[in-house]
């Protein structure tokens, strides 16, 4: 069996170029078997030559802290323990190319550290991407003019007041019977006052009354499977309170949301 | 020696799966990342859409001319503050014995018109600028009590969606 010389075997540098195709930033080693072949048969030897040498001692062994360009000094035990060239040539791999505990220098070790690397990328990548885009959907989505929230129910005599007057009005809440008990302010917008109330089939009602006149401009019952919505129109000859300097057309929209209404404002363009 | 030779080819073909598996790692990735940015925006747009049901049924436009009974039911007084232009009527067919006609009006706001031809009545009418949902609620007429229709106008048709109390009605 011939000894490989330093100068024309050198399994360190052939290794080191190797891994350099296969893992470096430009790798190529796919498009050659022959490379891959011979670099695994190289780490082979490498990871053999290491578990003959067995557990790292306090210091380098004498094989590895051979120089380049040097016939590195294979102890014999070695030689015998392997009893191939690949072994003298996985003892001439320096410390800085050894194996290390992790495994980062192994196929795999490297192959996994990556993955999981981009995985981790991929992940944050998609999660401030997600990010982002819910909050554009966000800042783009419409909001409410106002929000009113439900004061007390029929707890003062303005409830019962009003409550008088709905069940003088004809026709109001779709010819529904609507429970006295359950009749809720929410406030006033643009000059309209809402109430709620709910019907003897359950489903919820709103009331849109005039402020300035006290007349019933809305009352709508709706099934719970739909929306409630009512809306109050601007319009020639209407309250100049509710107009509120808005555009005829305009529409004010009151969407019942349990213990709010929405108050929206839907302008039209100015008229010519 | 010999022993080397077998194990080496082994460790090989782990490499020639492991190499590539790094690049198909990294696609994969690539994929996850546009597949929850596209799955992300869809669920945002589901959510923000609002709770949309869907239709019970869609009423295309038929390109019928509004008739001398609907011109009579629509003209003023009723529904006269609203201005709606009798001359934009289109016509979306009959859904129960409901007609269902769109129109424009003065302030070119989009209008939809309920009306029950066999008595005559005009069961509702709604004219909201443009961009924003217009619909009509309407009740009776073979309804059970407590339901209702409601008509929301869409661009070139008319959704119906039949509205059920929650106590059965």
């Amino acid at each position: 069996m011939s000894e490989p010389s330093g100068e024309a075997f050198d399994p360190e540098r052939e290794l080191a170029e190797l891994r350099e195709r296969a893992y470096g930033p430009a790798s190529d080693i796919d498009s050659d078997p022959a490379a891959i072949a011979r670099l695994a048969e190289l780490e082979e030897a490498h990871r053999r030559a290491v578990a003959a040498r067995g557990p790292a001692g306090p210091g380098p062994s004498p094989a590895a802290i051979a120089t380049p360009g040097e016939a590195p000094p294979v102890a014999p035990a070695e030689v015998e323990a392997v009893g191939s060239a690949e072994a003298v040539a996985a003892a001439a791999i320096s410390p800085a190319t050894r194996l290390d505990r992790r495994g980062y220098g192994a196929p795999w070790g490297r192959t996994l550290r990556n993955s999981r690397r981009y995985v981790f990328l991929g992940l944050a990548a998609a999660l401030v991407c997600a990010a982002v885009v819910c909050g554009i959907y966000w800042a783009l989505a419409p909001r409410p003019a106002a929000i009113l929230r439900a004061g007390a129910q029929t707890a003062d005599a303005a409830a019962e007041a009003r409550w008088i007057v709905f069940s003088s009005e004809e026709g109001l809440f779709m010819d529904r019977t609507v429970d006295q008990q359950t009749l809720t302010p929410y406030g006033a917008f643009h000059g309209v006052a809402v109430w709620s109330a709910v019907d003897d089939l359950d489903n919820p009602c709103l009331i849109l009354v005039e402020e300035s006149s006290e007349r019933t401009l809305q009352a709508v019952c709706a099934p719970r499977s739909g929306q409630l919505i009512a809306d109050v129109g601007v319009w020639n000859g209407g309250d100049p309170e509710i107009a509120g300097g808005l555009a005829l057309g305009s529409v004010l929209r009151f969407q019942h949301r349990g213990a709010t209404v929405e108050a929206w404002v839907i302008e039209a363009p100015d008229a010519p | 020696m010999g022993s080397s030779t077998p194990s080496g080819a082994e460790h090989g073909s782990d490499l020639r799966s492991g190499i590539p598996r790094s690049r198909s790692v990294r696609l994969a990735v690539l994929a996850l990342t546009v597949g929850v940015i596209i799955g992300g925006s869809v669920a945002v747009a589901a959510v923000t859409r609002g709770s949309d049901a869907r239709p019970d049924a869609t009423l295309q436009a038929t390109g019928t001319p509004p008739d001398e009974l609907v011109l009579r039911v629509l003209e003023p007084p009723e529904a006269e503050h609203l201005e709606i232009d009798l001359d934009t009527l289109r016509s979306f067919g009959t859904h129960e014995g409901i007609e269902l006609w769109s129109a424009s009006n003065a302030f070119g706001s989009s209008c939809v018109i309920a009306i029950h031809r066999r008595t005559q009545d005009v069961l509702g009418t709604s004219c909201v600028p443009v961009g924003a949902t217009t619909f009509v609620d309407t009740i009776a007429h073979g309804l059970p009590i407590g339901a209702a229709y409601r008509f929301t106008l869409r661009s070139d048709a008319v959704d119906v969606s039949l509205l059920l109390p929650d106590a059965g009605g």
